[in-house]
């Protein structure tokens, strides 16, 4: 008796020890602010939004995602940083400038009258969802959260007829992945993965969400009109980061030549955000809860032509920077006899994308790493020198 | 998709081919059987999906399959005390999962862990705790998901939220199997670091029976039980 004693003892330990690991990592995850709060998370009263600063102490932006050292940040003027140091209880984060981001290039063309239509790209599909079916623009939809039917779908829709019109087959799901909480991106995973099977070869995967940080971080006026900013994030945490990397860098560098103040800045997060799903999968935040719906309906149609040039190609032009409107104003024109430059974009179908190789390269580490993890785990270390011992061509052990 | 694009893809599917094939390893399923059932998964995640209602469906490669081979997996268990405790280790992995999606951050930055990761590792710490076996915690590993799917599904369904229920529809890439191969991994890993821990297997007062190692009382309360099972017929 005495001895079965024991041995319950050593099971409870066991047990004891499984729950406290269990209560341990669902602890650890919930230590954030952001923690299971949904569409409160923003709360005007407290702002739940993280602002991120600069060595010298300058805000650089704001984001209603927690940040997290070691995100990475580009700025809408393409200053790279890193964030170094995060004060959880301010919502204060603080970045090192890491130096300039190079954009892609484009050549520079002479006779740009006529704008040529865009031809490239291939064939293939854009996809689009959003994860966050919920999102919605209190000025417009009257609040911030209408589960399954969020303004945000309209936004999508928007996104999505812009790249019809611009000769791109792009598809919009609209399922809901209610509610809004640690399984909406497991759900919307599904979401990804159905539309991914049912419209082979795609060209991109975009999830389309809105921020939660006052107005005033997404108003602008782009080409003389009045929308939001859009926002693209990105995953650091899967294999494809890199290829998603040159997209957004491509779109940012068309944006910035034809629609300048369009593409707000690029965060790079430490999620996956189901980016490991596809190549050229991105996160798009159009503007926030409290800015217009219709603002960001626009943004989302100027998008649209961007990332046809994009996918596609043609030809860009850059304007002259248009005069600050006066009050009242609702658009300027570029002074008269001014004139721009124009650039030829390739289409993605021409590009050699180096993200592949790098993603490629990323998961063999990751599974060689697992690998020898595992073997130094599973086996005991006669095991593994008989390995060895094998390979170079010894006689092994019996 | 250009030939890199297209290579990285393929890359990612190996690798989880070759994940899924080591755990099926790992539960005793002989090198043929494991190949077909990563088969089965990867080809029954480019079916559509299997309509079961208006806001319901299920997933061949996501769902169907995993549930097969837990099915075979359960009925090889090797006593009737190890069946119990999978069934109670799936429906508290189920609980736990559903209790983790409401109460973990909901964007996946902030999370330590990935929301795809975090299922498997909970429904694997709780089947290696109640289930004690590869096995169980296999199939608690996909059983918790799926049951907390089902849960939010009845949940929704009663507050009118529009948003559908797709067992597994992220085929070989959804929870469901994610959780499954993780619980196996988890199970492993625990179990050969505590035997590393306590400097040698826990199995040398246990026997071998049905495939599997248990203790002298349990396989003696088996008997019984058999025993008197037999008596009855």
């Amino acid at each position: 008796m005495p001895i079965k004693k024991g041995r319950m003892k050593v099971k409870n330990k066991g047990r004891v020890l499984g729950i406290g690991l269990i209560t341990a990592i669902v602890f650890l995850n919930m230590l954030s602010p952001g923690a299971s709060r949904a569409d409160d998370w923003y709360r005007q009263d407290e702002p739940g939004f993280f602002t991120l600063f600069d060595e010298a102490g300058q805000e650089l932006t704001a984001m209603g995602r927690e940040m997290l050292k070691n995100d990475e940040y580009i700025s809408g003027d393409n200053k790279h940083y890193s964030v170094i140091r995060v004060d959880k209880r301010k919502r204060s984060a603080f970045a090192k400038y890491l130096g300039d981001i190079k954009l892609p290039e484009f050549e520079e063309i002479e006779d740009w009258s006529v704008e040529t239509a865009a031809k490239g790209g291939g064939g293939g599909s854009v996809l689009l969802y959003c994860t966050h079916s919920d999102e919605s623009y209190v000025p417009t939809d009257g609040q911030s959260s209408i589960p399954g039917k969020g303004g945000i779908f309209k936004v999508a829709g928007r996104l999505k007829n812009g790249l019809n019109k611009g000769g791109i087959d792009a598809i919009l799901d609209q399922s809901g992945h209610e509610p809004h909480d640690a399984g909406a991106y497991r759900r919307s995973r599904q979401t990804a993965v159905n539309l991914i099977k049912k419209n082979m070869p795609v060209i991109a995967v975009f999830d389309v969400h809105r921020d939660a940080v006052p107005k005033s971080h997404y108003e602008t006026t782009v080409n003389g009109k009045s929308m939001s900013k859009v926002r693209m994030v990105i995953g650091k945490r899967n294999q494809n980061r890199n290829a998603n990397e040159e997209l957004a860098h491509k779109i940012k560098a068309i944006a910035d030549k034809e629609h300048p103040g369009l593409v707000k800045d690029i965060y790079i997060g430490q999620g996956e955000y189901n980016q490991e799903l596809s190549p050229r999968s991105l996160l798009f935040e159009f503007g926030t809860h409290e800015i217009s719906r219709e603002a960001a309906e626009k943004a989302a149609e100027t998008m649209s032509d961007v990332i046809v040039k994009a996918i596609k190609g043609g030809t860009i032009i850059s304007k002259p920077k248009a005069q600050t409107p006066a009050p009242g104003e609702k658009t300027t024109k570029p002074p008269k006899g001014t004139k721009g430059k124009a650039f030829k974009v390739k289409p993605i179908s021409q590009e050699q994308p180096k993200g592949a190789g790098k993603g490629i390269l990323k998961f063999i580490i990751v599974a060689a790493a697992g690998l020898v993890v595992f073997i130094l785990i599973s086996k005991s270390r006669n095991e593994i020198a008989d390995s060895f011992a094998g390979l170079f061509g010894k006689k092994r052990r019996d | 998709m250009s030939i890199g694009l297209t290579l990285l893809v393929v890359v990612g599917i190996l690798f989880l081919f070759g994940i899924g094939h080591r755990v099926l390893d790992r539960m005793r399923l002989n090198d043929k059987a494991a190949l077909l059932f990563m088969l089965a998964i990867l080809i029954g995640s480019l079916i559509p999906d299997i309509p079961l209602g208006r806001r319901l469906s299920i997933n061949v490669g996501g769902a169907v399959i995993p549930l097969i081979l837990a099915g075979y997996v359960f009925s090889k268990a090797g006593t009737s005390w190890e069946r119990t405790r999978t069934v109670l280790a799936s429906v508290l992995s189920g609980v736990g999962v559903f209790i983790a999606g409401r109460i973990l951050p909901h964007e996946p930055e902030t999370m330590i862990v990935d929301p795809n990761y975090i299922y498997g590792i909970i429904a694997g710490i709780i089947a290696y705790l109640f289930g004690r076996s590869r096995r169980a915690s296999f199939i608690a590993g996909i059983l918790g998901v799926l049951l907390a799917d089902i849960g939010q599904g009845i949940i929704n369904s009663v507050q009118n939220i529009p948003s559908p229920v797709r067992l597994g529809g992220a085929g070989v890439v959804d929870a469901v199997v994610i959780s499954g191969f993780l619980a196996v991994f988890l199970a492993e890993a625990v179990g050969e670091f505590r035997e590393k821990i306590q400097g040698g297997t826990s199995k040398k007062d246990m026997t071998f029976h049905k495939g599997e190692f248990i203790k002298l009382a349990d396989l003696d309360a088996d008997k019984e039980r058999e025993d008197e099972g037999e008596k009855q017929r």
